[in-house]
């Protein structure tokens, strides 16, 4: 019996040590699984905590909701005649650039969804969205919500993908100004005291003059991030230590603690036409 | 019915732990609810179910979160076995025995993946972040593990798994 006990015991902490011992790309499988299973569950429980949170809000604003409505209705009207505007500018564009001979500019697709959960152990910046691979959602896509970017896809489950947010310090994102057209590689703080999202530009040529108020956009370059998409606005700019570079400190546009919609980006190629995402995916 | 409680609180923590908010005064360490559902099994039940709450709980934590998949498996275990080794020797319904506890095995637990992340190369924090996650993870122990003990102790004592009521 006693030999019979300290077999299972054995056994057991072998299982374990094997188990710690796994390289990632097999343990992501098992991972995958549980991330799957239990999205319906945190999707549902989200979802009613996002319905009262909205139900408070509405109960708090109906005093002010018919001055808000009138701002939106103005709001909309203006962006629609933006967008026909650019509607025609585009068409414009696509001509003359084939007249020069230059190839057609991507297309992308947006696969909205929603933040199911947000990572809580501190020691990585990420959320959890409620799209996966079945729905065309890919590792290393760009996320980014109404405001501009987010983070990018860092894994994916059949039906959930985590994404690494622009606070993580290991997200990095080619960058420039979009004044200047100074390049540099933004990369998040962590974590902050008061809870803002700051991330860092460095790398700026040291002869451009960058301003606090800035407007900071992905450059394109590196292949993760497509170009043009708003990362923040330049804070504070200090000269690096080495007396080379120009670093800043860049706030960004996107409220990232409070986000709940976002789109994954998918580039889609202009010969192809372009697959609808589930749900209803919008173009850009 | 120990199972069906067990399976319940599981996903039930599972998903609040997720969602509830982790704040800059306690090093963002997130509020210990697995932690507390493996001390109430160290604490009540047998070995057993002990190591079966210990290993689905860090499985679970682990597959969620970005950690090295056995990490909290590992430490879970380890830790559940050991409190239940030395319960006969304490009031396992005494609230104080929860706090002591409950702080000792988050903070324990935070401490040993803390050791390994680093050890790995995975994360890059400065010392003062570790401490203020360490101090975190002992407070916030201390106050969730009565609470999920009383939560469980009446779960279970409405299935009819235990019969006694913490204290």
């Amino acid at each position: 019996m006693r030999e019979r006990r300290f077999t299972i015991w054995v056994v057991l902490a072998i299982l374990l040590l094997v188990l710690l011992n796994l390289p990632a790309a097999q343990t992501l499988g098992v991972k995958n699984a549980v991330r799957s299973a239990l999205a319906p569950l945190q999707e549902s429980v989200s979802d009613g905590w996002h319905r009262l949170r909205e139900g408070w809000a509405t109960v708090r604003g109906l005093g002010g909701m018919a001055l808000e409505n009138q701002r939106m209705s103005t709001e909309v009207a203006r962006l629609l005649g933006e967008v026909r505007e650019l509607k025609s500018l585009e068409r414009e564009n696509e001509q003359l650039r084939s007249v020069l001979g230059f190839a057609s500019r991507e297309l992308r697709d947006l696969i909205p969804a929603e933040v199911i959960a947000r990572s809580r152990d501190g020691w990585w910046q990420t959320l959890r969205i409620n799209k996966g691979s079945e729905h065309g959602v890919a590792p290393d896509q760009a996320v980014i919500s109404v405001d501009g970017l987010v983070g990018r896809v860092s894994s994916v489950s059949r039906r959930t993908a985590d994404v690494l947010l622009l606070s993580d310090p290991t997200c990095r994102v080619s960058a420039q100004i979009l004044r200047t057209g100074a390049f540099g590689i933004v990369s998040g703080r962590g974590p902050q005291w008061d809870g803002a999202v700051l991330c860092r530009m460095e790398f700026i040529n040291k002869n451009i003059a960058v301003r606090p108020g800035d407007e900071v956009v992905t450059s394109g370059l590196g292949g993760v991030f497509p170009r043009g998409l708003l990362i923040g606005y330049v804070d504070r700019v200090t000269m690096d230590r080495s007396g080379l570079y120009q670093n800043a400190d860049i706030i960004s546009k996107a409220d990232i603690g409070t986000l709940q919609y976002v789109f994954a980006v998918r580039d889609v190629p202009p010969e192809t036409p372009a697959p609808r995402a589930e749900g209803g995916g919008a173009r850009r | 019915m120990s199972q069906v409680a067990l399976f319940l609180a599981l996903l039930a923590a599972a998903v609040l732990q997720a969602m509830l908010p982790t704040t800059a005064w306690t090093g963002w360490a997130p509020a210990p609810l697995m932690s507390g559902l493996v001390l109430y099994y160290s604490l009540i039940h047998r070995r057993p179910l002990v190591l079966e709450a210990a290993l689905l709980a860090g499985l679970i934590e682990d597959s969620l979160s970005q950690m090295p998949l056995g990490t909290t498996c590992f430490a879970y275990a380890v830790a559940g076995l050991i409190i239940e080794r030395y319960r006969d020797d304490v009031m396992e319904h005494q609230w104080t025995t929860h706090v002591a506890f409950g702080a000792m095995l988050n903070a324990g637990v935070t401490l040993f993946s803390m050791l390994i992340l680093l050890k790995d190369e995975l994360i890059h924090p400065p010392i003062l972040y570790l401490g203020l996650r360490l101090v975190g993870a002992l407070v916030l122990g201390g106050i969730v593990s009565p609470i999920i003990f009383a939560v469980m102790n009446r779960l279970e004592t409405t299935l009819g798994s235990v019969e006694v009521e913490a204290s």
